[in-house]
């Protein structure tokens, strides 16, 4: 099992594979992820205009262990420098403007900051988290003190619960939002005099069954040093327009938040967007939710491994969000609707990879991103592809749909591998009642539940004007089925009475009797020598054929990609292994407990046995073609049908073939399966051994050659 | 296996005729000896001695050789040379002459270092160790001095030369006493000799059963005799110490009895070898005045068996500049970096670079975003600044004065005068522009270029190459049984370089020297300087010849994609199927619907258009793709370009195969590239959603195939007549072939590639090739994605189109596609400052299937009918601004300040501060004339001084305005620049030059920009550019 995951991980990294060819402007290639999970490069939505340290703001004192950044209505940026205790307060060209350091406070002593770590200005205020000193500070938007927000009382902090902020956000009714490096139940609401309103956001614990079992059987003492469950920290938080706040937290288990991703739950998501009330309002409607790096690596011989640790937020035009990973030193953007949009940077010292990524925030169209450990923010400029894109979302918010799929048509000339502007122009068509057109676009980007819809409404118009002919169709078939049945029934009837050997073809109708008539069917099929093997091997191959005919015909809708997966060899192996395994196992059980059916007729019983499959399963194949999504449980019923049916023949078969009461033959079959898993594990076992031993011999020769 | 033997044999002996003749520098000799004293230590304190000028460090060296208006100077203990141009006077030291003044915190070892010529490093026993040659030769005389032919020699042996000592390590009791001992009369000396002797006597009562049970186990020999054993640990000084005196005292002690000893001791020597490399390195004055430095890779000698030499350093510190002046390294990243001293002060930064990039023989790869180092040439230009004070003592006699300041008078009526010194001190100031231009001449492939800044560790900034002779990989022994899970294992290649590394030195001048001495033809201390070096260098030797006149437009560049295949359903049944991605007819379409829209000279590069398509298998047979109209679609086409003009490149690819098919003509076992562990090897992609490298699935091609596949190749393609070929990856890649029966190493593949190269100009008008690579230049004529920039390291100052230069005008090139790049404004204004042409990478049809393949997939826009319009309004924009400069050398290259033009609410901010400092200055005028007003009228009341309070409010209230002034006018000086708030950052504006004067300002901000050039001020827009003449 170990060794196919390993298989299957080496064959996704080969197909995520895919090269940049990207251009001097910028030392790292934007990609996004198509639906089905592969990485696709894309266009450069930002590329790095330059670098802004120290002594392009004019600091006569190097910012040293810069922790935050932020970006003020009218563009002003400050910047939190832990190390000198100051946030610098720069214009929009990143020159200095003021530094906020030492300060008079309410009682007109000199007072200072102590290894401050948030900002957060709004239009009157600028509002410091000043961590050491267990408060936030407000100044006014000229650098002067205002006041002091002292630490919350209330009696849902724990005793001797430590007050930390590190990052705070204020809503445009003055509420306060603050993250508490040591508060675990979650973030602080208070109001700008110290009043405390509550917690909220508080992540809910999830302890496994195995867990609360082992906790129980613990002792006081034991349960003291295990692990505490307690809900994850927040590390940043930002709040957009609207009111709603962006958390971020890494403190989420990594496989947990890897699974979040895939199956865009919120429970366990890395960020999450909060509405005053605490609620989760994300929308997860992309392939992914998100959070990060889709495609991770495990290995221990990558540098870069697990999940994404996402510490910053920023919300940035029409929606648009981002977050940052502070692992791969990369910014992820998302749309609203939670649509990944591109994913940029690397780790590095060329301009624009950033070595130690702290903070993200937005400036106009500029995305600004702070490096700690180089002190200094990078600065990427929009090209002219992120503006296209804002541009289609900016319509699409405003709802004009029209301009829309201008937009994303522009999209797809830059960027052929955009999968969410296929879908986007497919949308539009659809709305505009283009379904065929729809059709296709859904098609480039692997998109099946939009394209359902769309050949539904073709179906239905089809229908609509087709439907006499195809009622007429429908009854046609109908009336060939029953004509056939009949006429087996005949031949059957009549080969009944002949003696001696039959011909192929009432060889080859008499499953039609059997299938109905079990118990006289196999009775006439071992004592009359109704069927043979060459018959059985027929249908053997044509069921066979059928499941290859089921690989390569079904519908895109259920098997968009199926071209890549048709092994004609696999579907061979797929049928006739367990087939011939049951026929080995059961007579090598039967020899021994008075079976009367040779291999031969055990075989035969089998192969007959088979025939409901290619009956029930080609229609199955050829409804799929017709079939909208939701209409699938339809095949997956006839499927169903067929295999069971052909487990009670072969059920039945076998009873009559070796001429066994019920009871004895439920055991000898439950026997035959416990068999064929022997039989199977026997052959793992060999072939196992035999690999372990060729490896063991082949590194001796490379070892020896090596040495030599 | 024998011939190499008698080669090698051979060239040994002609090292040894060389070391032979005899050396006719007595001079040298004379004052060699005056450089160590009795011990061999040298007098002068080399890391400590601080010398003030270049001059006073020359006058301790003597002049060994002088011809063609150059001198080389030797410093005979350090082995340091200095070469001087007699014309200018300047002069280049292979280290820094101010060592020890240089930096105090500087450790001796670092200072060692810097005193060396060659830095080796090399591994024992898995450990790798480094030696110098100021530390393991220079301290340990170890080198020597001989004339050649145009220049000298200088030969090293690194490490320590072992010699037997006499002196006994294990002897009998009997013997030491009476042999040695007895005879030092001594006793001081005796004492010290027996210190390091420990008397081991089985027999003496004393000691305890147990003491001598270990002694014995120990000691075997204590069996049969008292021995007396030598400090196992002694060190090698306190050895010579020891025989040095067992020489004067003793005798009747010699080496046989020394053996004698030590054979009836059965004392085996346990010392292995020491480490010790001989090798040479040859100075030597070309015909042109250039220096140029030898090593030779097959003259370096060690004990092969016991160590492995990695690297060898030539001339690390060459033209070091120091941190106290200005000045920067170049290194060829990209289209060329420079590092100013100024910027990485303070820090310690190394940058390296292989040059001609990976190597996908090798196991690791790394500096996955990094621009490639195509040309082997590196160089220091330093700005050296000496200030210095002279004091002389002016005496002068004047009269004496009484009170009322009469002259007065002596008894008898003369004038009364006295002496006064005067000190008068001088200001003098030095300014020179050193620096010189690298060129690799040889070995350059298995270099790489070290761009190292001291910054805490010492103060000099140097760029060097470091070359690997014989290639060794480390691979994961993850398979192996005997080891642990994750051991990795070095093996080294069979095959070593038996070539030399030589380096040219070209030295540049200073402009106000050469003007001063009247010289015309020199090249300047400056980036432009060294590019005119080389581009002349390559003009010289053929490299590069001059592009005929011309006034057609600009050539333009399209690569056109000719098929791929896909999956296609046919009764719902997938088949695959090739798909035309632009087919030759469509080639004639775009051309002619470009030509009409006003582009001229337009060349497509065809890719996959042959054997399968985009995934092609080698070029061996040649077969037209069908869907893209075949051999008769081919043959037209090559029919239309010659009616038409149009330039037609082929692509073919030589060096990689990324599918292979029965009776290809690919044999994997013969013709691909093997790893160091034996296997088949592919190109490497940097795979940014794991941030790590991939392999994309193409095999390499050993080197010493590509002749056998052109030759069968051509016979098919030459039969269409075509004039041109494009073989992009043999530009751009280097592989090196660890095959067991047949290695190479990068040196033999560079050789391969010319060699096919140069039959491949030889059949075809033009050539077109990727990346251009030094060692194909000369047969190639078109070069497509060359570096228009560096790698931008954060550290890095800036970028200089150093490839640009040079090839304006001998070549066409372009940068990478112009649709590809994610900021094409820059890109656009990167072209007219390197000189390039336009590039895109275009497809008529069916664009979209290239999603569907994940190696194409890259191309994400590659659409012609999308690109069409904007493809003909870049090349207009360039074709307008630069047609007339196609032959015309790049000639100035600068970078500018510029100023940011305030937006509306800056400016009135700007104009109402002005206003209230304006206001502040009118208010204190006022009332300091009130307070003077006040003062006189004090005066005219009460007579006598104003009052001191008085006075120092005035003061305190012009010191508050002098504040309040400087704090408006934050202003900075660069050069004669006045900075304000709104200057841009250096390397943002930069000005162009081509001959006949036309100038380019660029603007690479991303707003407007005011400039002054040459008295006027330009605006310029963001992104933006302006054309001058």
């Amino acid at each position: 099992m170990k060794k196919l995951s390993r298989i299957l991980i080496a064959l996704m990294a080969l197909m995520t594979i895919f090269t940049a060819v990207a251009g001097a402007a910028a030392p790292y290639a934007t990609y996004t992820y198509s639906s089905t999970g592969f990485v696709l490069s894309s266009p450069e939505a930002y590329v790095p205009d330059r670098i802004v340290d120290s002594a392009y703001i004019g600091l006569s004192t190097a910012f040293d262990d810069p922790r935050d950044l932020f970006v003020d209505p009218d563009q002003n940026v400050y910047l939190v420098d832990a190390k000198n205790n100051r946030v610098i307060c720069m214009d929009r060209y990143f020159k200095f403007k003021f530094e906020i350091k030492n300060f008079n406070n309410e009682q007109g002593v000199r007072d200072s900051l102590s290894d401050p770590s948030g900002v957060f200005v709004n239009k009157n205020f600028i509002y410091v988290c000043d961590s050491n000193n267990n408060r936030i500070i407000m100044f006014t938007r000229e650098g002067k003190f205002f006041k002091i927000i002292p630490q919350p009382v209330s009696d849902l902090f724990d005793e001797g619960a430590i007050y930390k902020p590190v990052a705070c956000a204020v809503d445009t009714y003055g509420r306060l939002f603050v993250v508490s490096s040591t508060t675990y139940q979650g973030i602080i609401v208070m109001s700008d005099d110290g009043g405390f309103y509550g917690f909220i956001g508080a992540q809910k614990v999830q302890i496994s069954a195995m867990e609360i079992l082992w906790r129980r059987l613990q002792t006081e003492e034991q349960r003291s040093y295990s692990q505490q469950y307690v809900s994850t920290e927040f590390n940043n938080i930002t709040i957009d327009a609207d009111n709603f706040l962006y958390v971020t937290t890494s403190s989420i288990g990594e496989s947990a938040q890897q699974s979040a991703i895939r199956s865009k739950s919120g429970t366990n998501a890395p960020v999450k967007k909060l509405n005053a009330s605490g609620a989760d309002v994300m929308r997860r409607n992309g392939f992914f939710a998100p959070g990060g790096e889709v495609n991770v690596s495990n290995s221990v011989l990558s540098e870069i491994r697990g999940a994404s640790k996402i510490i910053d937020a920023a919300c940035g035009p029409e929606g648009t969000w981002s977050i940052i990973d502070e692992k791969r030193s990369k910014v992820y953007t998302y749309d609203k609707d939670g649509n990944m949009l591109f994913i940029f940077g690397d780790k590095g010292v060329q301009t624009g990879n950033i070595d130690s990524i702290e903070a993200i925030a937005y400036q106009g169209d500029n995305i600004l991103v702070l490096d700690k450990s180089k002190d200094c923010i990078t600065v990427y400029r929009r090209t002219e592809y992120g503006d296209l894109l804002i541009n289609a979302l900016a319509n699409q918010n405003n709802r004009k749909y029209d301009s829309a799929i201008d937009d994303w048509t522009e999209i797809l000339k830059r960027n052929n591998n955009y999968d969410s502007a296929y879908i986007g122009i497919g949308k539009s068509l659809y709305r505009s009642g283009e379904y065929e057109e729809a059709m296709n676009y859904y098609k480039y980007a692997y998109e099946t539940t939009n394209y359902s819809e769309a050949f539904k409404e073709i179906r239905k118009n089809f229908l609509s004007k087709w439907l006499v002919v195809v009622l007429l169709v429908f009854v046609g078939i109908l009336f060939l089925i029953a004509k056939f049945f009949g006429y087996a029934g005949k031949i059957n009837k009549k080969a009944q009475l002949k003696v001696g050997r039959k011909s192929l073809k009432e060889e080859m109708l008499y499953p039609f009797h059997l299938i109905f008539h079990p118990f006289d069917g196999f009775w006439d099929l071992k004592h009359e020598k109704r069927g043979s093997m060459r018959s059985a091997f027929l249908i053997l191959v044509i069921t066979i054929l059928a499941f290859c005919y089921q690989a390569i015909g079904t519908g895109y809708i259920f098997n968009p990609r199926q071209s890549a997966f048709l092994n004609i060899f696999a579907q061979i192996l797929s049928v006739s292994m367990p087939l011939l395994l049951w026929c080995v196992a059961n007579w090598c059980l039967t020899t021994l407990f008075e079976g009367e059916g040779s291999l031969k007729d055990i075989f035969i019983a089998a192969c007959y046995s088979l025939t409901p499959l290619p009956l029930l399963i080609i229609p199955s194949v050829i409804l799929s073609n017709v079939l909208a999504k939701n209409e699938g449980q339809l095949i997956t019923l006839m499927s169903t049908i067929a295999f069971v049916w052909m487990g009670i023949l072969l059920f039945l078969g076998m009873m009559v073939t070796h001429d066994y009461s019920m009871f004895k033959n439920i055991l000898t079959c439950i026997a035959t399966v416990v068999g064929m898993a022997f039989i199977m594990f026997l052959a793992i076992l060999f072939s196992s051994l035999m690999a372990k031993i060729v490896s063991f011999i082949s590194s001796i020769v490379i070892e020896i050659n090596y040495r030599l | 296996m024998n011939t190499k033997k008698i080669i090698s044999a051979a060239l040994s002996l002609i090292m040894m005729l060389g070391a032979l003749i005899p050396a006719s520098l007595p001079k040298a000799e004379a004052a060699y000896a005056d450089k160590i004293d009795a011990d061999g230590n040298p007098i002068i304190n080399y890391t400590g001695t601080a010398y003030a000028t270049p001059d006073d460090k020359l006058a301790d060296m003597i002049l060994v050789k002088e011809q063609n208006g150059r001198q080389i100077w030797y410093e005979e203990f350090t082995g340091e040379i200095c070469f001087v141009n007699t014309e200018t006077g300047q002069k280049l030291f292979s280290n820094p002459w101010d060592v020890a003044a240089s930096y105090n915190s500087a450790s001796v070892a670092t200072k060692q270092k810097l005193l060396s010529q060659v830095m080796i490093s090399y591994i024992d026993n898995g450990v790798t160790k480094q030696m110098n040659s100021y530390l393991d030769a220079a301290l340990r005389n170890q080198i020597t001095l001989k004339n050649i032919k145009n220049g000298i020699r200088v030969e090293y042996v690194i490490g320590e030369e072992q010699t037997v000592r006499l002196v006994p390590r294990l002897i009998r009791m009997e013997r030491f006493e009476e042999l040695i001992l007895s005879y030092i009369t001594d006793d001081w000396t005796r004492e010290k000799v027996n210190s390091f002797y420990t008397l081991k006597n089985p027999f003496d009562l004393s000691l305890t059963e147990r003491a001598v049970k270990e002694m014995r186990a120990k000691f075997p020999i204590t069996e049969k005799m008292a021995v007396y054993v030598c400090d196992p640990d002694i060190k090698a000084r306190e050895l010579s110490q020891i025989e040095n005196f067992i020489k004067t005292y003793c005798t009747a002690y010699s080496y046989e009895e020394l053996d004698k000893d030590h054979q009836e001791t059965g004392y085996a020597g346990q010392d292995a070898a020491p480490p010790l490399f001989r090798l040479a390195l040859e100075y030597s004055i070309t015909a042109d005045g250039d220096l140029e430095a030898r090593l030779p890779a097959n003259g370096i000698r060690f004990d092969e068996s016991a160590y492995k030499l990695q690297t060898v350093n030539v001339l690390p510190y060459f033209g070091a500049g120091s941190n106290n002046y200005k000045g920067y390294t170049f290194i060829p990243d990209g289209s060329g970096t420079l590092i100013r001293f100024e910027d990485v002060k303070g820090s310690t930064y190394n940058v390296s670079g292989d040059l001609y990039g990976q190597d996908y023989a090798y196991h690791n790869i790394k500096n996955q975003h990094t621009e490639v180092m195509r040309w082997p040439v590196y160089g220091i230009v330093t700005n050296y600044e000496r200030n210095w004070k002279e004091t002389e003592v002016v005496t002068h006699v004047e009269p004496v004065l009484d009170e009322e300041g009469n002259p007065m008078l002596d008894e008898n009526g003369e004038a009364l005068t006295r002496e006064i010194n005067e000190r008068l001190t001088n200001n003098f100031h030095y300014e020179e522009d050193q620096g010189f231009l690298a060129i690799i001449t040889e070995g350059d492939s298995l270099a790489s270029l070290m761009s190292e800044h001291g910054g805490t560790l010492h103060c000099f900034n140097t760029v060097y190459p470091m070359f690997t002779p014989r290639p060794s990989d480390q691979y994961n022994l993850r398979a192996s049984i005997s080891v642990g899970a994750n051991t990795t294992w070095t093996v080294t290649s069979e095959r070593k370089y038996t070539g030399s590394y030589r380096i040219l030195y070209k030295m540049l001048t200073d402009p106000d020297i050469a003007a001063e001495k009247g010289i015309k033809d020199y090249y300047s201390a400056d980036y432009m300087g060294m590019a005119k070096a080389y581009r002349d260098y390559l003009y010289a030797n053929g490299t590069l010849t001059k592009l005929e006149d011309t006034t057609a437009d600009l050539p333009l560049y399209i690569e056109t994609f000719g098929s791929m295949e896909t999956t296609k359903r046919i009764l719902s049944f997938p088949v695959n199927v090739d798909i035309p991605l632009t087919s030759f007819d469509d080639i004639k379409d775009m051309y002619e619907e470009l030509t009409e829209a006003g582009v001229g000279r337009i060349n497509f590069r065809l890719t996959g258009y042959a054997n399968g398509g985009m995934i092609s298998t080698i070029p061996y047979k040649l077969e037209w793709m069908r869907v893209v109209g075949g051999d008769k679609g081919f043959t037209d086409l090559v029919q239309y370009a010659a009616e038409k003009g149009m330039g037609l490149f082929p692509d073919f690819d030589f060096e990689y195969v990324n599918h292979t098919e029965l009776f290809d003509g690919m044999s994997l076992r013969k013709y691909a590239v093997k790893t160091i562990d034996d296997r088949y090897t592919s190109k490497r992609y940097y795979d940014a959603a794991t941030q790590s490298f991939t392999s994309d699935r193409s095999l390499c091609v050993s080197a010493s195939a590509f002749e056998h596949f052109y030759t069968k190749f051509a016979e098919r393609y030459l039969k269409y007549n075509p004039t041109a070929i494009s073989v992009s990856t043999l530009g751009t890649e280097l592989n090196s072939d660890f095959d067991e029966d047949e290695p190479y190493n990068r040196e033999d593949t560079k050789k391969f590639t010319t060699e096919v190269m140069a039959l491949i100009d030889a059949d075809y008008k033009d050539v077109m090739i990727d990346g251009g690579n030094a060692y194909v230049l000369p047969y190639a004529n078109h070069i497509m994605k060359l570096s228009t920039d560096s790698s931008r390291f954060l550290q890095a100052s800036e970028a200089i189109p150093f490839m640009g230069i040079v090839l304006h005008g001998a070549k066409y090139f372009t940068g990478n596609p112009i649709n590809m790049e994610g900021d094409i404004d820059s890109a656009i204004l990167k072209a007219i400052e390197n000189g390039s042409s336009l590039y895109f990478v275009l497809s008529k049809q069916n664009t979209n299937e290239l999603k569907e393949s994940f190696r194409l997939s890259q191309y994400y826009s590659v659409s012609y009918e999308i690109w069409k319009d904007e493809l003909v309004d870049y090349y207009k924009e360039l074709n307008d601004a630069t047609k007339d400069l196609q032959t015309s050398l790049i000639v100035e290259h600068e970078f500018l300040y510029g100023e940011r033009i305030p937006d509306a609410d800056e400016a009135e901010a700007d104009a109402a501060a002005a206003q209230a400092a304006a206001e502040a200055q009118a208010e204190a005028e006022a009332e300091a004339k009130l307070k003077e007003e006040r003062a006189l009228k004090y005066l005219a009341m009460h007579g006598g001084e104003i009052p001191e309070d008085n006075m120092i409010s005035d003061e305190e209230f012009e010191d508050e305005e002098t504040e309040a002034e400087e704090e408006v006018e934050e202003v900075e000086e660069e050069g004669d620049y006045v900075k304000t708030k709104y200057t841009t950052t250096k390397g943002t504006i930069i000005r162009v030059g081509y001959e006949g004067g036309v100038n380019f300002l660029l603007n690479y901000n991303s707003f407007d920009v005011t400039v002054r050039y040459n008295g006027k001020t330009y605006t310029i827009a963001a992104l933006g550019f302006v054309r001058i003449g």
